[in-house]
């Protein structure tokens, strides 16, 4: 029975604190983004395809992962307060209506690295842990 | 002559695009994207047809669709859809212009957005209209036919002409206006909804002007919209004299209203929709006019559950009324019996229950089943149902339907 216990606590503690403290999100934009921080209602006005333009100008580009990418939920789930298929069907609403284009759907970090550090406007996302970012601007949401 | 025109406007508006665009062509396609999806549906009843011949089985359902999206600049949107539709003998699977559009962002900002929009665009009422036949969009294979009534698709699918939107956001609060003014599609499976067949003439204009207006939390827990439109067609009947009992010259009015209601709970979405549908048939004459204006009232309630992040099920009741001061149907027997036509009155009304299940195994694929109990033959094609009196006023449906998008 201690050794369920103990265990137990053990596996908790190792389980639940690493997803809440490690696996935050890091959003990257183009680096003629003129933006160091952006408030959450801001980045979800951006990733839910209302705003087209930065306050300078800039066409918004999205560049995301796939749906089901570990990234993408935890972003989507961390940073915007969402289910991946809520903010899918945001998407998709206005999508198959042709009110907004698609975000650019990328499958590897290299990719969103290339994809926002080269598209003007571009804005995505990174786990933390992928170590140097070079080329693109990083922006703190609060 | 009505798609010449309207493919005319739209070279002209990507011609115009591509002048005004910078001189960075080599950029063109970043800012190209196609998306598509290709659906296929089964269809089950123990009596009376839907999609095909249902009492034994059909697979004649089937909806592919492939867009393009294109920004020539930051503030145009260029975007188009390509759809085929089969659907029993009510759509016949040619391709047919969905939309085709130019958009304009004329104001653009954190908090209101708005545009103009030119083109064949789609028509906004309800929570799903604009999309409906979007498999991955719908709660359910079939959408709620109480509002989303299949025989009315034809007519509110999109309208060729010009768009107006503003997207606002205040007190935390996302409020959105959408506007739209045009021509509507004006085919034969219009004649069978308001007319009750394919007749000798036809609506040979017409205009549409819709409205929507949704207030929404901007994390989409809730939203709630209204959403009225009034359809007027011009028929044409041809013959002179008119044949007796046959509809003559004149305009046919709809005027359409939609409330509209959702709300999640942890894994939980309910949502309520309510239609008043007003027909006047008064200028036409004929059978279908023997009661000149009627009032059409139906409503749903919805509940969702999402119990996996890959499984949902959908819980469902709807009623819907062609007539709601004669909700059994037995006035308009009686009208009819007085000329001498029998008739079936559960084909003014329908009550439907519906239970279903979907399974998205990938983000690209949706598969769903459901089962509909229903009371009542309002909603079902009369192309498919050719015989009023063979109606079975109760009835079950089966449905199969596995969708893929790319």
């Amino acid at each position: 029975m201690g050794y369920f216990l103990r265990y137990g606590v053990l596996a908790i503690v190792l389980g639940v604190l690493p997803t809440q403290s490690l696996w935050s999100q890091v959003v990257i934009a183009h680096p003629g983004v003129q933006a160091d921080s952006l408030s959450p209602a801001y980045l979800f006005s951006l990733f839910s395809l209302r705003a087209r333009h930065w306050p300078l100008g800039q066409p918004v580009s999205l560049i995301v992962f796939e749906d089901q990418h570990p990234a993408h939920i935890n972003f989507v789930k961390q940073d915007l307060g969402v289910y991946p298929y809520q903010l899918r069907g945001i998407w998709d609403r206005y999508i198959f209506s042709g009110a907004v284009q698609a975000p650019r759907v990328v499958d590897s970090v290299q990719d969103m690295l290339y994809w926002v550090s080269h598209t003007e406007g571009g804005i995505g996302y990174l786990e933390s842990d992928v170590g140097d970012i070079q080329g693109v601007r990083v922006i703190e949401i609060k | 002559m009505k798609s010449n025109s309207l493919a005319c406007l739209m070279g002209i508006a990507v011609l115009f695009a591509a002048l005004v665009a910078p001189a960075g062509a080599a950029e063109l396609p970043a800012n190209l994207r196609m998306n598509g999806f290709v659906t296929q549906g089964y269809f089950l009843s123990d009596h009376n047809n839907i999609y095909g011949n249902s009492e034994s089985g059909s697979f004649d359902f089937r909806e592919l669709a492939i867009n393009a999206s294109w920004r020539p600049r930051s503030d145009l949107l260029v975007a188009g859809q390509l759809m085929s539709r089969r659907a029993g003998n009510v759509n016949d699977g040619s391709p047919q212009v969905d939309y085709l559009l130019l958009d304009w962002r004329a104001q653009d900002g954190l908090e209101t957005q708005s545009g103009l929009r030119l083109g064949r665009l789609k028509v906004p009422y309800g929570f799903y209209n604009d999309t409906r036949d979007v498999a991955f969009t719908r709660p359910s294979i079939l959408l709620a036919q109480e509002i989303y009534y299949d025989m009315l698709r034809d007519l509110t699918l999109s309208v060729d002409g010009a768009g107006f939107y503003r997207q606002g956001t205040a007190a935390g609060l996302n409020l959105d206006l959408d506007l739209v003014l045009g021509a509507p599609k004006r085919n034969v499976a219009v004649e069978y909804t308001y007319l009750g067949g394919d007749m000798p003439g036809k609506f040979d204009s017409g205009m549409a002007v819709v409205g929507r207006l949704m207030l929404s939390d901007p994390q989409a827990r809730w939203r709630a919209a209204i959403s009225l439109s009034s359809f007027d067609l011009d028929y044409d009947a041809f013959d002179d004299p008119v044949p007796e009992l046959l509809p003559g010259d004149g305009q046919l009015h709809v005027d359409i209203a939609v409330l509209s209601a959702q709300a999640g709970y942890r894994s939980w979405v309910f949502t309520a929709e309510y239609i008043l549908q007003h027909i006047d048939w008064s200028e036409l004459g004929g059978v279908v006019a023997l009661k000149p204006e009627v009032d059409l009232e139906a409503f749903y309630l919805q509940a969702q559950y999402r119990f996996s992040s890959q499984w949902d099920l959908v819980l469902r009741y709807g009623e819907a009324y062609l007539d709601r001061d004669d909700r059994g149907g037995l006035d308009y027997q009686a009208r009819l019996a007085e000329l001498g036509i029998a008739s079936q009155p559960a084909a003014r009304y329908a009550r439907d229950l519906t239970l279903g299940v979907g399974w998205q195994p990938s983000p690209d694929w949706l598969l769903r089943a459901e089962w509909h109990r229903v009371r009542g033959a309002l909603w079902l094609p009369r192309q498919d149902n050719p015989d009023d009196l063979q109606l079975e006023r109760n009835w079950n449906l089966f449905a199969l339907q596995a969708t893929y998008r790319f």
